[in-house]
């Protein structure tokens, strides 16, 4: 600790007042966020229908069952699938369309403003669009594609188990792009112009200077994007929820509509714990990876 | 400089992914305008003839007038909340004065990462508990809550970069801590300041499932459960739905434009540093 | 890290504080004193308003009731209003959710647990009544002589445990509704065996509408199918969905193989418009509605919304045939209404209880909502009833004890019809299936 600078007096009195700055937003981060949720993270231990007034003390059982779900195991692999599809989009796209408009200019501003706009509508507004647009028999993708002489391509979007899952990531990267272009932009501006001045000197052509300054200078922003989109894929409920409920046969079943479904529909509560008690897992040790892996190299 | 004909394919990619991002904005406006029979048979041109009529019964039949004040007023506090609360946080925290601050800046972003599905019905019975159900105290403390976690990440990322000389500076000058967050830390942080807005406006103001389920008073009630509503009763008219879109999208819709510089300049600044 | 405990402390002595003292007046309780904003102030009076629980008696009394019958809306406002009258003291707040079910359960489970927010509300018959009626949610109304006001029928449906916990509002049937203007421009009659519905279909096709609308992308809908073929081929064993809940009967083994069967038999005979696995069920109405599809299977309730959404659509009902058996009527009991046993307005939930079963209510409700009345003594002139009526002309089965009680055996059952709708054979369909019934029955017993 920095002790060289300020009487110890002054740092004592100081600490205090630090002590009442944290003082209300922890009572209410633990009375409104915390205390419920160990209440509900409590319970996977318990049998619980969610309204009986006694729990029933199961111990581990709820996540041996679990363990041998084929449910949850297709659930899980349907999150990865959204989540793997979700990230490279809107990182490689987002950093796509960041590189050519990141140059401040009137054009370039009004891309960005319009790239960002979908992420002001809301879930249930976007669901109610794409299910019109994805709908099989008179949706305007389906019309479109038939208007343009493909109608092999025509499908039922959100049934057909090989894509729906893409098809809903879809829809989740056309509203979050424009948060990885902003971003990206941002981290493309704060790199210096002289590097790239001294690499042309060099006679580094434009792929080479992308690679050997670009990309080692975004590796914070980077970071922020594979974490932000990491999380988002993982916690992805409204969507899927809104559009499929994952059906058709849980083909677009994810961890979160499943946990939600385990409780509410099935009154499995306890299950339902179980399931959240593994999403916090997953999602905690892949974003410490992350931030381990491009934090070592960087 | 690039010559023009090397422009060419850049334009052409940027044009492509904005007709793929404003299509649906633009079936949705077009579609609001359209008669029901039109929405199908005539999905990518313009109405015939402009259905007005469509967004009074989306207003009127909705009843989205008291819900709209709802919003606002939920919305409105709970942004304030959050400002103040995370900000103190991520000061107390950033101030690095004993080891346990690493352990509640972990136990705040732990938060992050779970879904308010989770915990809904616990979430309730705590608001009956307190006396809150029911009350758009409800609803103001469950965003605050659900959304610092996010909040103090943003400003905790920003605040540990501030410059430590500066800080000293402050205090050799005299400041107490109440001060330095005042007068030196927050008018340095606009760009954090910006996006915690940003995406707590977008996140509260559409946000569903708390209104569901912790208000039961329709008088009480915001915008995306009167779109809910909606659902339910104009099944199949679908250009009245499409209204009811627009009129709820566009409070934030505008207040983007307005602000869109500001909003993007303030989400890189913010985000970047953290 | 002693400091670390004394906020610690500090912060359980707020949260304590908060909830000992937090009256509703209050509510911000000690919790933000330096976040007061002149903002915040603005919605406390919202809070005084809504949160004072209601008063014994005299004064005003305001219950809730909650529904997620969105289709009533309109009817079910009238029908407050018109209590309300009646009631000078009580005030009614209509809640009205999604049409979603998991949300509106996961609304009604907070509310009851809360102990706000559901004075009245309405129930599924099966799994969801048996969890509220265990958990001590559901009044028992076996002596309040609400129950005798019914059609002996359906007062069953809402026993558990021979006493009455709620009472069946409507009753519906599952049936395929046919556009009779497009019937007669390609010369068709009302079908009444599989081979009609078969040449009907094709009919269609080859003129170029659709067949059966059918909305399939949402699971629920495919049990109007199953459904329907169950009772088509087992109408006199009205515990023929129990026995599979209770291992007595197999998915591969008859009468659940014929329905399974049929079910694959439709699907390739091309009964159902391309596409229906991903249709969604709203989707579906409305491709009949705009004559697009010439049929469309659905239940009665819709016969109100098919009429608001074109006033000219006339149609008329069959119950969908088996391959290999006939049709029969069904009757499906739709939402009862229950009273909140732990509510604090239990009284007042009772006046309203009443008033819902009492003859000049329920006729209001089935002359508005088109749905079959249940009550004893009330005469309905709809139209569109005379229709349904017609269904239950020849062998009917009422489906309640029939009702598969776990909601796990609902969604196995869902899941089987869609796979094999999607493509998938019998066989392993069924065998899947069951594999999944055998491990819940196997979890339940042990």
């Amino acid at each position: 600790m920095n002790t060289e600078l300020g009487t110890v007096r002054k740092r004592k009195t100081g600490n205090l007042t630090i002590y009442l700055f944290l003082i209300a937003p922890l009572a209410v981060y633990a009375i409104f966020f915390l205390f419920p949720n160990l209440n509900s993270l409590f319970s996977s231990f318990y049998k619980w229908d969610g309204v009986a007034p006694v729990k029933e003390f199961v111990g581990f059982s709820n996540y041996i069952k679990m363990l041998g779900d084929p449910l949850f195991w297709k659930s899980f692999g349907n999150t990865i699938k959204y989540t793997i599809t979700l990230v490279a989009f809107q990182t490689l796209c987002g950093l796509l369309l960041a590189v050519l408009i990141f140059k401040a200019s009137k054009i370039h501003n009004f891309f960005r403003t319009l790239y960002f706009m979908p992420a002001m509508l809301s879930a249930v507004t976007v669901g109610l669009i794409f299910g019109f647009i994805y709908d099989p028999n008179m949706g305007a993708l389906n019309k479109f594609l038939e208007a343009v002489g493909l109608e092999n391509l025509t499908r039922s979007w959100l049934s057909d188990e090989n894509i729906v899952i893409y098809a809903l990531a879809f829809v989740h990267v056309w509203v979050g792009i424009g948060q990885s272009v902003v971003l990206f932009v941002a981290g493309l501006q704060n790199i210096p112009y002289d590097l790239y001045e001294s690499a042309r000197i060099d006679g580094a052509g434009p792929w080479k200077q992308f690679t050997r300054i670009t990309m080692p200078m975004l590796k914070s922003t980077t970071l922020i994007v594979l974490v932000l989109t990491t999380i988002g894929g993982f916690k992805c409920f409204d969507y899927v929820f809104v559009m499929t409920g994952g059906g058709a046969t849980h083909s677009s079943e994810v961890l979160a509509t499943l946990l939600y479904k385990e409780a509410y529909a099935y009154s499995d509560f306890g299950y339902s714990a179980a399931i959240s008690v593994a999403l916090l897992i997953i999602v905690s040790v892949i974003t410490a990876v992350q931030m381990r892996l491009l934090r070592k190299d960087a | 400089m690039l010559s023009k004909a090397k422009k060419i394919p850049k334009y052409a990619v940027l044009t492509i992914f904005a007709i793929i991002i404003m299509f649906p904005v633009y079936m949705v406006l077009t579609g609001s305008l359209k008669t029901e029979r039109e929405l199908y048979d005539n999905v990518f041109g313009l109405p015939a003839d402009p259905q007005w009529g469509n967004y009074e019964e989306a207003f009127v039949g909705g009843g989205l007038g008291k819900y709209y004040i709802n919003s606002i007023i939920v919305t409105g506090v709970s942004i304030v909340l959050i400002l103040v609360l995370s900000s103190m946080a991520a000061f107390a925290l950033t101030r690095k004065f004993t080891k346990g601050s690493k352990l509640v800046y972990l136990l705040f972003v732990i938060g992050i990462a779970i879904p308010p599905q989770v915990a809904i019905i616990q979430l309730s019975l705590q608001m009956s508990m307190m006396h809150l159900s029911n009350t758009l105290w409800a609803l103001i403390f469950s965003h605050v809550a659900y959304e610092l976690p996010f909040s103090v990440f943003i400003f905790y990322g920003f605040m540990q970069d501030i410059p430590y000389e500066i800080q000293e500076a402050a205090i050799v000058d005299g400041c107490n801590n109440f001060q330095l967050y005042r007068k030196v830390i927050m008018p340095l942080s606009k760009g954090p300041i910006a996006t915690v807005i940003i995406f707590n406006l977008v996140a509260i103001w559409n946000d569903m499932i708390f209104p569901l389920v912790l208000i039961s008073d329709n008088n009480l009630k915001t915008l995306p459960i009167g779109l809910l509503q909606f659902k339910g009763m104009y099944i199949s008219q679908n250009t009245v739905m499409f209204a009811g879109v627009v009129l709820i999208s566009i409070p934030l819709i505008v207040l983007y434009l307005c602000l869109q510089k500001q909003f993007i300049r303030g989400m890189s600044q913010g985000a970047v540093k953290g | 890290m002693k400091k670390w405990i004394c906020l610690a402390m500090v912060m359980v002595m707020v949260c304590a504080a908060l909830v000992a003292c937090s009256v509703p007046a209050t509510p911000s309780g000690g919790t933000d004193e330096t976040a007061e904003t002149p903002a915040a102030e603005q919605p406390s009076d919202d809070g005084e308003e809504t949160e004072d629980p209601p008063a014994q008696s005299g004064g005003d009394v305001s219950i809730n009731f909650i529904t997620w019958r969105a289709e009533d809306a309109d009817v079910l406002k009238e029908m407050v209003a018109m209590f309300e009258e009646q009631n000078p003291g009580i005030k009614v707040n209509l809640e009205i959710t999604s049409s979603d079910m998991t949300e509106y359960y996961t609304i009604l489970k907070s509310r009851l647990v809360s102990g706000e927010g559901a004075d009245i509300f309405h129930c599924h018959p099966g799994a969801y009544l048996d969890q509220l009626v265990e958990a001590g949610y559901c009044k028992d109304l076996t002596d309040t002589g609400l129950g005798e006001l019914y059609d002996e029928e359906f007062y069953d449906i809402g026993v558990i445990n021979n006493k009455l916990y709620g009472l069946v509002q409507t009753y519906n049937s599952f049936a395929v509704f046919y556009n009779t203007k497009l019937f007669d421009e390609l010369g068709l009659q009302k079908p009444s065996s599989y081979a009609d519905v078969l040449a009907a279909a094709q009919a269609s096709t080859d003129a170029g509408y659709m067949p059966i609308a059918a909305g399939f992308a949402e699971a629920w809908t495919t049990g109007m199918v199953y459904e329907q073929l169950m009772a088509n081929y087992s109408p006199d064993d009205d515990m023929v969905f129990k026995k599979l809940e209770d291992g007595e009967y197999k998915l591969s083994e008859e009468p659940y193989l014929s329905v399974l069967n049929d079910i694959a038999q439709m699907n390739t005979d091309g009964l159902f418009q391309k596409n229906a696995m991903g249709t969604k069920y709203d989707a579906s109405l409305s491709l009949f509605a705009r004559g697009e599809a010439t049929m469309l299977i659905t239940g009665t309730w819709s016969v109100g919304g098919l009429k608001d959404m074109d006033e000219s659509l006339e149609f008329g009902l069959f119950s969908l045939p088996g391959v290999n058996a006939e049709a029969v009527g069904i009757v499906s009991p739709s939402q009862l209404i229950c009273v909140n046993d732990k509510s604090s307005a239990t009284d007042a939930a009772m006046k309203f209880a009443e008033f819902l079963s009492s003859v000049e209510a329920e006729t209001f409700y089935s002359n508005n909502t088109k749905q079959a009345p249940t009550v004893k003594g009330v005469e309905v002139d709809v139209a569109e009833l005379a229709e349904v009526s017609k269904l239950m002309e020849g062998k009917t089965a009422v489906l309640s004890d029939t009702y598969i009680k776990d909601p796990v055996m609902v969604s196995i059952m869902d899941e089987v019809a869609a796979k094999i709708l999607g493509g998938q054979d019998v066989q392993s369909a069924a065998a899947e299936g069951q594999a999944q019934i055998d491990a819940l029955i196997a979890e339940n017993n042990g």
